[in-house]
């Protein structure tokens, strides 16, 4: 793995499990998951023309958000209604090659922090966005419980 | 990487270079995105999906569709080929299941009519090598590349 010297663009995302959110002049787009026809995500990109970086986070954020749920399910958390992922995708470059790099920010107020991490972690080892990308870019994993 | 044994999901998308900097609407209720490239401020690419929701699947191969078609238009410039402007690159990505593991595999279709099919292969596997979705997944999903040039 390459570590990126210069960020060149960065795709940030906000997901959450409502669809109450809507930002003037952005591009929210409702996602549908497999097999499921109503939208169960709402990915906010910040930009009226997203840049393919935020259409990645948008992608994983989605995925992602799904796999939280799915271990929380399993694991008997229960879920606060504000939880949140935030994905922000660097596009970057080292010498003349091009690479991409992401920090996580999962939100999940008032759960204990431990379970908050422990969640986090068993995530990206189910998310098959994670495990594309495992050991070819960098990504950072922050665990917000407030 | 481990084969997926059955499909679940497969998002779709049809990338064009265009510099008219309006979406197209090709389907009806389709969602099409107009996508920005890295410091350039008007619309390069047209982002055409095929339904009103996507799924993170189509949000992923309109992402890497629209990295490799740049990366097309780079490599063409290196190699002094002159691109066809019907240029396109479909992108299908599955989301699909071994045991109850979930992983993604792709297909890539670059289209360059007009190119001999030695150039255009060239073309696309040389821009799989720079293109940085390409790294980001590379040994980790099974990807097939295919040209046309017809």
């Amino acid at each position: 793995m390459s570590k990126i010297e210069k960020v060149l663009v960065t795709g940030k995302t906000h997901t959450t499990f409502s669809e109450a959110t809507r930002a003037h002049g952005k591009l929210d787009i409702e996602l549908s998951s497999p097999g499921d026809a109503k939208p169960a995500h709402v990915f906010a990109a910040t930009q009226a023309h997203p840049t393919a970086e935020q259409l990645f986070a948008g992608a994983w954020s989605a995925c992602y958000i799904s796999a939280i749920e799915h271990i929380a399910k399993a694991k008997k958390v229960v879920l606060p209604a504000d939880a949140s992922v935030d994905i922000e995708i660097d596009l970057g470059q080292t010498g003349q090659a091009y690479f991409l790099q992401a920090r996580f920010f999962v939100r999940l107020p008032g759960v204990a922090h431990d379970v908050a991490t422990a969640l986090a972690h068993a995530a990206h080892e189910l998310c098959p966005y994670s495990k594309a990308t495992l050991g070819n870019i960098d990504v950072a994993l922050n665990v917000l419980t407030a | 990487m481990s084969k997926i044994e059955k499909v679940l999901a497969t998002g779709k998308t049809h990338t064009t270079v265009s510099s008219a900097g309006t979406t197209s609407r090709g389907h009806d209720g389709s969602l099409d995105i107009t996508l920005s490239t890295p410091g350039i401020a008007k619309p390069a690419h047209v982002f055409a999906a095929t339904q009103a929701h996507p799924t993170a699947e189509q949000l992923f191969a309109g992402a890497w569709s629209a990295c490799y078609t740049a990366a097309v238009g780079l490599v063409a410039g290196e190699m002094n080929v002159v691109l066809p402007s019907d240029l396109s690159v479909d992108i299908e990505v599955d989301l699909g299941q071994t045991g109850p593991a979930y992983f993604l595999q792709a297909r890539l279709t670059l289209r360059v009519p007009g190119l001999s099919h030695d150039i255009a292969t060239r073309l696309a596997h040389t821009a799989d090598q720079i293109c940085p979705y390409s790294k980001a997944t590379r040994g980790n999903i099974d990807v097939a590349l295919n040209v046309l040039t017809a």
